[in-house]
């Protein structure tokens, strides 16, 4: 840890991801709606401008909107218009839609939020009028604790397998290593679209949540195993090892206390490089409608509305989804090449 | 003097694996060994690199089991007392050639001398401290190496601090796998000198492998020859370094500046 503090490129991704994760955590107190609320006048609202000097000239301290009303063009297409009739007021700590802090107290207060009747979309809004800034708050709860999840559950199937594996050796390492090559010698991304295949396609949210979590981890553990087991076949042979052997200690208790231990290093760069996988996983399967559901949004299903050109060129701010994976894909890439220059001298010599 | 150890005709043998796991030959490194050692005594086995010492050393150690023969720990069949009870282990310790992987590297000191007590359950847990301070101060390294870390360790001092690892059980046989042929000149002495201290104080059987008939003929009672899994000499250290019989042994001493 305090390694990390005197890499630079290290500490900046790991502080982006704290914030990242922070704002997943909070995202209903920081989010001015709730992901669902909707207003259909408001279809494709552009982000709406913020302002601090009105008509008449007069500045305010606290930032300002205006509603939008739109005309239809030729084309039938909306296109909207400040209405520069009634300002509303932005201020913080309002009231507004209940929502669940931190998933169980019931609350209503928002960090910011604007006057009563006024239509605040600080990064547009979707087909259906909702906040897209509020969703991606939202959204993040999905797809950062997916790939969280996901890699504990896969390090913990991979350690597990591969201590075995390369410890005892033998018919049972033989065993398991040829079960973990079938799985990866299936190309992942038909293994993902081929076990989601397997299950009804609509079924509840926490479901298919618990669903893409099992299938990324069913997928990841194998080639991990295998690397854990390499790293424990060297280490068996350590005279540390077989002095805890001299002295009585179980088999159990060396792979947990003194194995698997010395593979934390190359494990803790592992997890951190291997989240973004996951992270992408769950983003292309919600992108397919595979995934997460409307209307609970993820970073992967918000990103549906960007698939057809026309629709970026029109609606430009439908890809911000897309830039908050693309920033945690690359912080966590970046994390893990700093632990792994912290930790590669040391790693070596173990 | 009273046996305690018995090594009756111990064979190893290696498979040695090819690509794809396919067998590709066979390495002999232990032909039926004969031999026993006495309570109290130090027992020297000399031989080259790769004449099956450290084998016969893990053999015994129950590190790996023997293909063939066994090994009498006072009348009783070791491999089967490891067997049926860990707690026998405690009996017979070992002290590894390589000081640099003889500690987990994530171990501090005192993690590394408590495990061996609460393992055995030598005392109990409020006097673990003061059993691996005194323990230290037996391998001559003070208090303050107990919050230390490997890395921080010499050469020298780990090897002390494996030796510590060892008599914290109250063994009665050490089996010293060459633990001074890393270390510098001027430590080995120091070490091998600690070892004899040790050995006298606790009343331990000491069995010395060592590829140096310097260090053999400073610290062994008898000696034992080997050379390509088969013992080619033995006797006592002053008989055998007087009129060695075999060839071989003779041919050890020439090439030595004894
Ligand atoms: N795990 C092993 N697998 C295959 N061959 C081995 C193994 N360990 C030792 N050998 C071989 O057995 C012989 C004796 O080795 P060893 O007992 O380590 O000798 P020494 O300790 O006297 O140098 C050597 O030829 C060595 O290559
Ligand atoms: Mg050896």
């Amino acid at each position: 840890m305090k390694i990390l503090f005197r890499h630079k490129r290290g500490l900046i991704s790991f502080l982006i991801l704290c914030g990242l994760y922070l704002i997943a955590i909070f995202s209903g107190f920081l989010a001015p709606y709730h992901y669902e609320t909707e207003q259909r006048l408001c279809s494709y609202s552009p982000p709406t401008k913020l302002h601090f000097i009105d008509s008449e000239g007069k500045f305010h301290f606290k930032p300002f909107i205006y509603n939008y009303s739109f005309k239809l063009d030729e084309n039938r297409r909306r296109v909207y218009t400040e209405d520069k009739t009634k300002i509303y007021k932005s201020n913080f700590l309002t009231r507004g839609d209940k929502y669940k802090f931190l998933g169980f107290i019931p609350f209503d207060i928002h960090l910011f939020g604007v006057e009563e009747g006024g239509r605040f979309y600080l990064f547009g809004s979707d087909s259906r009028g909702r906040d897209l800034f509020s969703r991606i708050l939202y959204g993040g709860r999905v797809s950062l604790s997916i790939g969280v999840i996901a890699v504990m559950i896969t390090f913990s199937l991979g350690l597990i397998v591969g201590g075995v594996s390369g410890y005892f050796g033998g018919k049972v390492d033989a065993f398991l290593m040829r079960v973990c090559e079938m799985i990866m010698l299936v190309p992942s991304f038909y293994l993902l679209l081929a076990l989601r295949a397997s299950f009804p396609p609509e079924i509840g949210t926490v479901k298919i949540y618990f669903l893409i979590v099992i299938i990324l981890s069913f997928i990841g553990w194998a080639s991990l195993a295998r690397v854990i087991r390499g790293i424990v076949l060297g280490l068996r042979e350590k005279e540390f090892i077989l002095a805890a052997r001299s002295i009585g200690l179980s088999d159990i208790k060396i792979i947990i206390k003194h194995i698997l231990p010395n593979t934390s290093s190359y494990t803790l760069v592992a997890i951190t490089l291997s989240i973004p996988g996951y992270i992408l996983g769950e983003s292309a399967l919600s992108l397919l409608g595979l995934g997460i559901q409307d209307p609970v949004p993820s970073w992967g299903n918000l990103l549906t509305d960007a698939m057809a050109i026309a629709q970026i060129k029109l609606h430009p701010w439908v890809l911000i989804p897309g830039f908050f994976i693309f920033l945690t894909v690359i912080a966590f890439n970046m994390l893990g090449d700093a632990l792994r220059d912290i930790y590669d001298p040391k790693g070596r010599k173990i | 003097m009273k046996e305690i150890l018995r090594i009756n005709n111990i064979s190893k043998t290696y498979k040695i694996k090819g690509a794809f796991l396919k067998l590709s030959g066979f390495v002999n490194a232990l032909k039926g060994i004969f031999f026993t050692v006495s309570k109290g005594e130090t027992l020297a086995l000399i031989g080259e690199s790769g004449s099956g010492k450290s084998t016969l050393a893990f053999i015994v150690a129950g590190l790996i089991s023997p293909d063939s023969g066994n090994i009498i720990y006072k009348g009783r069949d070791l491999h089967a007392l490891y067997k049926k009870d860990s707690k026998i282990r405690r009996k017979i310790q070992i002290i590894f050639q390589d000081p640099y992987n003889t500690l987990n590297p994530r171990y501090k000191v005192y993690d590394a001398l408590s495990e061996p007590v609460w393992v055995h359950k030598i005392v109990s847990r409020r006097k673990i401290k003061n059993e691996i301070v005194r323990t230290l101060e037996m391998v001559g390294l003070g208090e303050d190496y107990i919050y230390k870390y490997p890395h921080e360790l010499s050469g020298g001092e780990r090897q002390r601090i494996a030796i510590a690892r060892a008599i914290i059980l109250k063994p009665e046989v050490i089996i010293c796998d060459e633990p001074t042929s890393n270390l510098d000149l001027s430590i080995q002495a120091q070490i091998l000198n600690l070892l004899l201290e040790i050995k006298k104080r606790e009343d331990l059987t000491l069995l010395f492998i060592t590829h140096d008939i310097n260090i053999a003929s400073f610290i062994s009672d008898r000696v034992i020859v080997l050379y390509n899994g088969e013992i080619v000499e033995e006797g006592k250290k002053e008989d055998i370094f007087a009129n060695p019989v075999s060839s071989y042994t003779k041919s050890l001493f020439e090439a030595s500046t004894l």
